[in-house]
């Protein structure tokens, strides 16, 4: 039993990150890279073989003041909608560290930021006050900033500031939506408070925010999301940020940066969802629907097979819009594992796509071919990948979208259907097309000296395709407690720490 | 009143006047003059106990044309900390330079008047220390002696002039219509309904100290200026002379001017759009990184105004002290952080500078000579790069805190068009930011590590502390904002 | 006793998936033994189980909490468990049958995984007792089909008939699971209990009858567009011969045992939704039906020796599902009639592939054309398939012509009760039509004088005992069995109380079930066709031929070429479907995406910079012009503000 451990998570990554940044050679650097996020993983392991999965209410929860004349606390803490991202966050870091183990450019900046990175997620996911969950929102664009500034591609300047500036957008929209709802809720005591809960639970008392004022506030909310998701049409900073950034960079940007906005879906969104108006429910469905069937087809158009795997991003955090502006209890907790089963698939997509862009030395699909024949460790590990990415059953992709689908249909019928129907082949044909193209057929003969990639590519990759056969076939650890979190949402309404009697 | 307690309330000016004043004498006999510096750094230290020190309760002194307050002592401490930076950096500058006196002398100088400035209560007092600034830093604008200092100076001068024109002729029309030079006493002579008259010595009092605040359309000499200049000194005249533009302007226009709320609303909401606009617009342009980093304050000046907005906003608001009290101490946390990170980022540049000259090359502020700066000073790089994510809002830096407590204020007062217009155009900010990061980080060294001067480590970490101090435990100073913010509303 | 061990039956055949695929390598005979021996285990465990629950006539159920309300579960009842029986012991056959084919191929080890987790995969999916998991099996299936296709995937053919199979099964896949989940919605609509498994075979029996009609007949139609998928029915039947691509061990699994056989176990075990729906059952006679006559054109001139057989399969899957669609008539006596003729057919149709294969392996091509006279150097190999050959035409006494005259009987008093006379008339004419294409196909194989020098061997008893084997069931498993085959299995839903009459008054039909009286011709037809079939096939095709089929058709016979193009699918699917109208969506959709919506966003920061460019020019570094600036604001200020005032007084 740790005492504090949601901090002590945070901090040893940002300790670690100081010394990284001064170690001298690689091989320090990523044994730095390597504990500081080894700490993390295990405390949050711990955390969760303690966390009480039958109770909806925050644990681990830490408070303490920090700028108390304007009501901003350090609050820290986790429910069944954070502790699966935490698990996630902690667990795709050092998989990061152990596939990016061979970098040799600036390695001691590079881990630095991988680990910085790490604290800005963790924070997000932990923190329940508004400031400091802005704070962290803000912190992780610096790292990816620099990941695809310094060892980005070609087009990595434009790519870089193009991802910065927009999301920064987003972020400042969503901070005033946090202004509007602080200046207009006072606390009992007649202070102000940046409390989220509580914050959110007082959108439901229409004599304080009359319904415009919470459509407004909801909107800019959202769309502060929806751009970090991304969602159809705030997207498009997505896949020249991911075609330009390092392979590391790709994979944390798609698992664990994209994952924020999805949980601001469910922290923040869907509470305040009973008290809007019903257009805002079919918009969430719309650009759920047109994020899946778009990006689907957008990801069939692409040569470049990283930028296939960005749109097939794009299309797989549809469902998790559909599912949570759904609002049923299948739909919402399918929508939470949907975040958490892509954070672990599209990883082992992006290392293959990066491990092939720097063996085979293009990753562009019509060039390639017959790479299985030398490489059939590695072949096995993506095409694992790609199945667990097309929604094939037994991998924990399956359980997500077919729970999101099962469980939309009852409030958004029409919707699910055209998914269903119109999102699914296409889905599996590009999947399809690029693993004929770039792995089966006969091998191209500058690749015959091609071998398997690093063994700690591999190892990374495999432990990554062992997660996903794992949860596939036995989701309900993680499941079960999304569950709790989401009959807690949809039954509402919010329970402020107070009343939760957690402080 | 005896001696001791006006010493005990004014000791940092007196201190700071007669170090100025021995300073310049002993600058004539004695041969090294590095003593200079070590003098009037301490002198600063002291003086900045002796602010903090200063009993805040006395009120008005000298027939009520000085006082002490919050608001005085927290602007003290704005300029003291400028000058404490400005000065460690000279040690390394000005090391061994022959007129080195002289640069302490007048830097101490401007301080002092610009101290005045800060506690005055009267217009006379105010512009009589205005003047002394103003003064001062003319001539260390030119200080360098070289073309574009000369050229500099001359029009800063210019400018200055016509400045103290436009704000006599405005401070004579108010004197005109209500007999008094006491600031108190304009505010309680009734200027509402006193015609149009008012209007005209409220722009033109406005004009004057947009000058100094470099407000659009006020502001054209400060790029040329601070360019031009010598780097530190642009630093000063920056981060100090421009507060003091504010102090004037908060004590005249808001206490003073109280009568004519709905003029300077409208004219401030104004006034800060363009400004903020413009600034951000151009700077995107500049290849020149002070002149960046000028366009870059001139926008401050631009968020720093809504202040005003927001307290002629809230008038006659429930709770409109509340949102008042907000959108000031927004704005003075916002002065205190621009302090900071604008004193930072100009050292840094100043560091560059030396270093493209000793490389031997000409325009030492292209940004061509950051490439790479990560690795050629990496102690310069990184609290010039925490400088200017805090000059964009990036938290948890103190740049963050003013932006959030000013923006949010205005959202509070309603106005939300003007929230949004700072937001995106910081928002924008970052593009031209984030270039000069992406030259220090991502492209490749011209040459080889060098190392840092002291004195310039020492003023970047000086700043750096204060840029991240205030980002991590705002509290403190958050205090002591909302109570300076409480004297210009009582 | 041995029901407690009920999920090695799939436990065994993963287990050894897994061994096979880390260990394979390093074995001999690349670990196929291991597979055979987990397949031989389910084997063992079935008829355990069988023998357990057959005479007390009860059923295995097991059932444990799985996530949200879903669960995992075995249900054991005869309809499970006779295809149990038939899976794993065909299984079994090819297995040991491949161990001899696929010697020395260097992917042995993979093969047998492979193998493996494919008869895993449909034992799972027939034993699943809640339609969720039967699904999950269901698309375990569709990927080691994938997989096993594509299993000489260096040949780009394979690769893509791999990815051809798994689109379009995967195009019913979506349909089964669009039905599925509206079942699982009107089921909640139901209210049912707190903790009910909703997609439980067992809740949707007890519930049907509370479900709106309309609702069902949709739901039925969903769920059979999933086995039209699976089982190749008309219009997705298109992957099926190219299925062929794969070793022939698969094409026999695929097509006898594991693959093509879910889609009518699918709509036999959900008969009772589809009786409470007559218009489905009708669509399902109807598809039924025409694939069985349209395939068999199809059969009838292939020249590659799998692509006949497969064209064969379909047809015949469509005679099973036109016993299954008859059963608006017949009532749940269709399931028996239809499950008997699947599990017949998988034994003579892996009789047929296995030798086939034994052909392809000695004479080393598929071509009928380049064979001929195979009979003499491959005895046994030839015999085994005649065997086969009769039990696929019906010819009487063997497997095949009980079921086959069962079915055709159904479909008539389908007819008789005025569901529709072409069903009927698609399966006898489809009568004919097989009789001649086996025959043709095994005259000009083993029948007549070499056409070319190929490899004269025969096979070694590795491969020709499995055909033995099953040439013994093809022909004499049929007579014996029938009777208490059609009950048994017939009877299936009654042991979860399932009132077919009520159902029928939901459909909205009710058809008192006097004792069928068929005129006798119809018992007699099939013999007469059958038989027909084989002296047309013989007069043609045969040593002593004494009719050239230019007879019939000549080179440029429009009809026949259609038909020898396979009415053109290919050029409707692929060429059209899915490169022309899907892909060019896609294509479209990226130059939208690149010019309208990025570049929106990149025009905003475009005006916004070049904005700035333009204002920049004010700042001249003229003294005058900043002066003529400061005062020009100062009156427009000045305007301004009082204006602003105006407004405002």
């Amino acid at each position: 039993m740790i005492s504090n451990p949601i901090s002590l998570m945070i901090a040893v990554p940002l300790i670690a990150m100081v010394v990284a940044f001064m170690t001298k050679t690689r091989s320090q650097a990523r044994i730095v890279a390597l504990i500081g996020s080894l700490v993390p993983l295990a405390i949050s392991l711990q955390m969760f073989m303690e966390f009480d999965k039958t109770s909806e209410i925050m644990q681990f929860v830490e408070s303490y003041d920090w700028v108390p004349s304007l009501g901003v606390k350090y609050t820290v803490g986790v429910d069944g909608i954070g502790l699966p991202l935490v698990l996630l966050s902690t667990i795709v870091s050092i998989l990061v560290v152990v596939y990016a183990w061979g970098e040799n450019t600036r390695p001691n900046q590079f881990f630095a930021l991988l680990l910085l990175n790490e604290v800005g997620v963790l924070g997000v996911f932990t923190a329940l006050d508004f400031f400091l969950f802005y704070i962290f929102w803000e912190i992780v664009l610096i790292p990816m900033y620099f990941l695809i500034g310094i060892w980005g591609g070609p087009r990595k300047d434009y790519s870089a500031i193009k991802f910065f500036i927009y999301t920064h957008v987003a972020s400042l929209v969503m901070l005033l939506s946090i202004f509007a709802l602080y200046f207009t809720y006072r606390t009992p005591a007649g202070g102000r408070t940046f409390d989220m809960l509580t914050l959110i639970q007082a959108t439901s008392d229409s004599t304080l925010f009359s319904p415009m004022l919470v459509n407004v506030i909801f909107l800019g909310l959202l769309f502060g999301f929806l751009v970090k998701m991304p969602a159809v049409p705030f997207h498009t900073w997505l896949p020249d940020a991911h075609v330009e950034a390092p392979t590391a960079g790709s994979v944390i940007l798609a698992a664990l940066l994209l994952k924020m906005g999805g949980y601001g879906l469910f922290r923040v969104i869907v509470p305040m969802m009973p008290n809007v108006s019903e257009h805002y429910v079919t918009l969430m469905a719309i650009i759920g629907v047109v994020s899946i069937l778009y990006g689907a087809f957008l990801a069939l158009s692409q040569k470049d097979i990283k930028k296939m795997v960005a749109y097939s991003s794009v299309s797989h955090m549809g469902y998790v819009l559909l599912g949570a502006g759904a609002f049923t209890w299948l739909s919402v907790q399918g929508a939470m594992f949907q975040q958490f089963s892509h954070g672990l698939i599209t990883c082992v997509l992006f290392m293959s796509a990066g491990t092939i862009g720097h063996t085979a030395g293009t990753r562009i699909i019509p060039e390639l071919g017959g790479l299985a024949d030398r490489m059939p460790k590695f072949a096995v590990l993506m095409m694992m990948g790609f199945l667990a990415s097309l929604g094939l059953p037994g991998m924990c992709g399956f359980i997500a979208e077919f729970t999101v689908l099962t469980g939309s249909y009852a409030t958004l019928p029409v919707y699910t259907l055209i998914v269903i129907f119109g999102g699914i082949v296409v889905t599996a044909g590009y999947h399809l097309w690029a693993m004929q193209k770039v792995m089966f057929g006969p091998i191209l003969k500058k690749y015959l000296d091609l071998h398997d990639p690093h063994s700690y590519e591999l190892l990374s990759m495999s432990i990554l395709v062992f997660l996903i056969v794992y949860f596939g076939v036995n989701p309900a650890p993680i499941m079960d407690i999304m569950g709790v979190a989401a009959e807690q949402l949809i039954e509402g309404p919010v329970m402020t720490l107070a009343q939760m009697g957690v402080v | 009143m005896i001696f001791s307690d006006y010493l005990s309330l004014f000791g940092a000016e007196a201190l700071l006047t007669g170090l100025a004043l021995l300073i310049i004498v002993l600058g004539l006999f004695m041969k090294n003059k590095n003593l200079m510096g070590c003098l009037s750094l301490a002198g600063l230290a002291v003086s900045m106990y002796l602010v903090m020190a200063a009993d805040q309760t006395k009120g008005a002194v000298f027939y009520g044309t000085m006082q002490i307050d919050a608001l005085s002592q927290f602007f003290k401490l704005v300029f003291v900390t400028v000058a404490l930076i400005v000065v460690i950096a000279g040690l390394s500058r000005y090391k061994n330079h022959p007129g080195q006196d002289e640069f302490y002398g007048l830097l101490l100088l401007a301080t002092v008047g610009m101290m005045v400035v800060a506690s005055s209560m009267d217009l006379i007092s105010l512009f009589i220390g205005f003047e002394l600034a103003s003064l001062a830093t003319y001539a260390l604008a030119a200080f360098d002696r070289e073309k574009q200092n000369l050229e500099a100076a001359m029009k800063y001068f210019i400018f200055g002039s016509v400045s103290s024109a436009l704000m006599l002729f405005g401070f004579s029309l108010l004197y005109g219509l209500t007999g008094t030079t006491l600031i108190s006493g304009i505010a309680d002579a009734g200027l509402a309904d006193m015609g149009p008259v008012t209007l005209i010595a409220l722009l033109f009092v406005i004009a004057g100290f947009g000058f100094k605040m470099a407000l659009v359309p006020f502001h054209m000499w400060a790029p040329d200026t601070y360019t031009g200049a010598p780097t530190l000194v642009t630093a000063f005249l920056a981060a100090g002379s421009k507060k003091m533009g504010f102090v004037a302007a908060f004590k005249v226009v808001l206490i003073a001017l109280i009568a004519l709320r709905m003029e300077w609303y409208m004219a401030f909401a104004i006034l800060a759009a363009i400004t903020m606009t413009l600034g951000n617009l151009v700077a995107v342009w500049q290849n020149n990184v002070k002149r960046i980093l000028a366009y870059s304050s001139v926008a401050y000046a631009g968020y720093i105004a809504i202040a005003f907005v927001v307290v002629g906003a809230a008038a006659g608001q429930i709770d409109g002290f509340s949102i008042a009290a907000n959108g000031l101490a927004g704005g003075l946390l916002l002065i205190l952080a621009h302090a900071f990170m604008k004193t930072g980022a100009f050292v840094a540049a100043a560091v560059v500078a030396y270093m493209a000259l000793s490389d031997g090359k000409d325009n030492p502020d292209d940004i061509e000579h950051y490439a790479g700066l990560g690795h050629r000073a990496p102690i310069t790089a990184f609290c010039m790069l925490i400088c200017l994510f805090s000059l964009s809002g990036i938290p948890p830096t103190a740049g963050f805190v003013g932006k959030f407590v000013l923006f949010g204020s205005a959202i509070d007062a309603g106005l939300v068009w003007l929230a949004v217009l700072a937001i995106l155009n910081s928002a924008l900010s970052l593009y031209y930011y984030l270039r000069i990061i992406k030259y220090m980080y991502v492209n490749e060294p011209a040459g080889g590590k060098i190392s840092e001067p002291k004195g310039y480590v020492l003023a970047l970490v000086v700043a750096l502390v204060g840029v991240l101090g205030i980002g991590f435990f705002p509290q403190v100073f958050v205090d002591l904002a909302y109570r300076a913010a409480e004297v210009l509303l009582l | 006793m041995y029901s407690d061990y009920a999920y090695l039956i799939v436990g065994l055949p993963i287990l050894a998936f897994v061994l096979t695929i880390f260990l394979g390598w390093h074995l001999p005979k690349g670990g196929g033994f291991i597979t055979v021996l987990a397949t031989i285990g389910a084997l063992i465990l079935s008829v355990g189980i069988f023998k357990e629950i057959f005479p007390t006539d009860t059923i295995v159920h097991q059932s444990a909490h799985w996530f949200a309300n879903f669960n995992v579960g075995i249900l054991i009842d005869p309809l499970a468990i006779v295809m149990l029986l038939m899976v794993s012991f065909v299984c079994t056959m090819i297995h040991i049958f491949a161990l001899g084919y696929m010697d020395g191929d260097p992917g042995l080890a993979r093969y047998f995984a492979e193998a493996g987790l494919f008869t895993a995969a449909m034992l799972g999916l027939v034993f699943s007792d809640n339609l969720l998991q039967l699904f999950i099996f269901w698309e375990l299936v569709g990927v080691c089909s994938y997989l096993l296709i594509g299993f000489w995937y260096r040949k780009p053919c394979a690769a893509s008939a791999a990815k051809k199979a798994f689109l379009v099964t995967r195009v019913g896949d979506i349909m089964f699971l669009a039905g599925m989940i509206l079942l699982y919605t009107n089921m909640a609509k139901l209210g049912l209990p707190e903790g009910t498994y909703l997609l439980q075979f067992q809740t949707i029996y007890e519930n049907l009858v509370h479900l709106p009609s309309g609702q069902m007949t949709a739901i039925a139609l969903l769920i059979f567009g999933g086995a039209v998928g699976k089982s190749g029915q008309f219009p997705l039947h298109v992957w099926l011969p190219d299925a062929m691509e794969g070793p022939t061990t698969v094409s026999a699994m695929i097509h006898a045992a594991t693959m093509v056989t879910a889609g009518v176990y699918l709509v036999a075990r959900m008969f009772p939704l589809f009786y409470a729906a007559p218009n489905a059952l009708m669509v399902v006679a109807y598809i039924g039906g025409f694939t069985a006559f349209f395939a068999a054109t199809m059969g009838l001139v292939m020249f590659d020796i799998k692509r006949v057989l497969a064209y064969s399969t379909i047809s015949q899957l469509g005679y099973m599902m036109l016993s299954l669609g008859a059963g608006a008539a017949v009532g749940a006596a269709a399931v028996g009639v239809g499950i008997f003729h699947l599990v017949g057919h998988s034994f003579f149709k892996a009789l047929l592939f296995l030798c086939a294969g034994s052909v392809i392996h000695a004479v080393d091509t598929n071509d009928m054309r380049e064979m001929g006279g195979v009979l003499r150097s491959m005895k046994w190999t030839g015999l085994t398939m005649l065997a086969g050959a009769l039990a696929l035409v019906g010819f009487p006494l063997t497997t095949g012509f009980y079921s086959k005259d069962e079915i055709l009987v159904a479909a008539f008093e389908n007819g008789l009760y005025g569901l529709g006379w072409l069903p009927y008339a698609f399966g006898a004419v489809t009568v004919l039509l097989t009789a001649v294409y086996s025959f043709r196909l095994w005259f000009t194989t083993f029948d007549g004088e070499p056409r070319t020098d190929y490899g004269k061997h025969e096979s070694p008893w590795v491969m020709v005992g499995p055909l033995v084997i099953l040439a013994i069931c093809a022909l004499f498993m049929g007579y014996p069995t029938q009777d208490t085959f059609y009950d048994y299995v017939g009877n299936n839903f009654d042991h979860y109380g399932v009132d077919f009459d009520e159902l029928a008054v939901v459909g909205g039909h009710h058809i008192e079930h006097e004792a069928a009286h068929e005129p006798f011709i119809i018992k007699i037809l099939p013999i007469i066709l059958c038989v027909g079939g084989i002296l047309i096939a013989a007069l043609f095709y045969s040593r002593w031929k004494k009719l050239d089929p230019g007879i019939v058709t000549s080179k440029n016979d429009p009809l026949r070429k259609i038909v020898l193009r396979r009415y053109y699918q290919h050029e409707i699917y692929t060429g059209w479907l899915a490169e022309k109208v899907v892909y060019g969506l896609a294509l479209v959709s990226n130059v939208f995406d690149l010019k309208i919506v990025d570049g929106a966003v990149n025009k905003i920061s475009k005006l916004t910079v070049g904005l700035g460019g333009n204002v920049r020019r004010v700042q001249t570094g003229v003294i005058q012009n900043y002066i003529t600036a400061i005062v020009l604001g100062l009156t427009v200020l000045l305007v301004v503000v009082k204006l602003g005032m105006e407004v405002a007084i």
